[in-house]
């Protein structure tokens, strides 16, 4: 069971917005675990914080949400969190789920690099479906959830302390679960199947 | 035009046509590139931008992937 976790949430767009929703049950169960849980939400999601935070803490999982590219992860604001070259050595001893955009190709090997025991992640864009009028409930969207249940499970599997490995099956067969349905069962979601694709194919599990 | 541009306008225009079966209110969210219904990826593909190329490029690995069996994969992690 990890002894300590660190979760990042900024919230000021809508795809921040359903990452940082559809996050809170795992900030629960990461809390149900865990005395020493830091949910970095909204303007805590800077740079100045986790770095503060994960030097007193020391987290085995810490668990990254928000936009980001191939070398880094952004915080509230789009503020630069984590940099490959910068700043990736405060990942050292942690495993890490970053569900952001292609952080995986550049700032996902620096990390294993720097120390960092392991670290999941996706090589391109991650993508996802939603319909308008659920933007302010994205918790509660059934589409947003094929592509976000399976990120969710990967985090509370990794929050429990299990190995990252197994994380990352977990995380791959629910998006596999979540492909069949849509193409098996009639589904009028069956357009989505290309981004669930595209998704599962493009998370990677780094370690060292 | 030569064969490798009508090739690509060909791919195009496959990748549009399946596109057009996306619902008028949903929205795909591409990462930092922002949100886009179907009446604007459709445009970003015609005009070649960068998110148009990531659409096609996305049509593409889902029809390879059909193709090499990913539909009956399980606890796999090579995907």
């Amino acid at each position: 069971m990890p002894q300590a976790i660190v979760i990042t949430r900024p919230f000021y767009d809508e795809t921040t917005s359903y990452l940082h929703r559809w996050n809170l049950d795992v900030v629960k169960q990461a809390k149900a675990k865990s005395n020493s849980v830091a949910d970095l939400k909204y303007k805590r999601a800077n740079r100045k914080e986790l770095e503060s935070i994960v030097k007193k803490l020391k987290p085995e999982v810490i668990i990254l949400n928000g936009h980001g590219s191939s070398d880094t992860i952004l915080g509230q604001g789009d503020e630069v969190l984590i940099k490959a070259g910068k700043n990736e050595h405060i990942l050292k001893n942690s495993n890490v789920f970053s569900l952001s955009c292609s952080s995986a190709k550049v700032l996902g090997p620096a990390s294993i690099k720097a120390g960092a025991k392991s670290y999941i992640g996706y090589k391109e864009d991650f993508v996802f479906a939603y319909p308008k009028d659920y933007a302010t409930r994205a918790e509660q969207d059934p589409l947003a959830k094929l592509f976000l249940e399976p990120t969710t499970k990967l985090a509370t599997a990794l929050v429990n302390g299990n190995p990252p490995e197994d994380c990352h099956e977990i995380g791959i067969n629910a998006f596999l679960k979540n492909l069949q349905q849509v193409l098996l069962s009639n589904s009028t979601e069956e357009y989505v199947a290309r981004f669930l694709v595209w998704d599962l194919t493009n998370q990677v599990y780094l370690h060292s | 035009m030569n064969k490798e541009d009508k090739k690509k306008e060909e791919i195009k225009k496959l990748v549009v046509a399946r596109l057009d079966a996306l619902p008028p209110n949903i929205s795909i969210s591409v990462g930092s590139e922002g949100h886009f219904n179907k009446k604007e990826l459709i445009e970003q593909i015609e005009n070649d931008t960068e998110i148009g190329k990531k659409m096609v490029e996305i049509e593409l690995e889902y029809l390879r992937k059909l193709k090499e069996g990913i539909f009956y994969a399980s606890g796999n992690s090579n995907y």
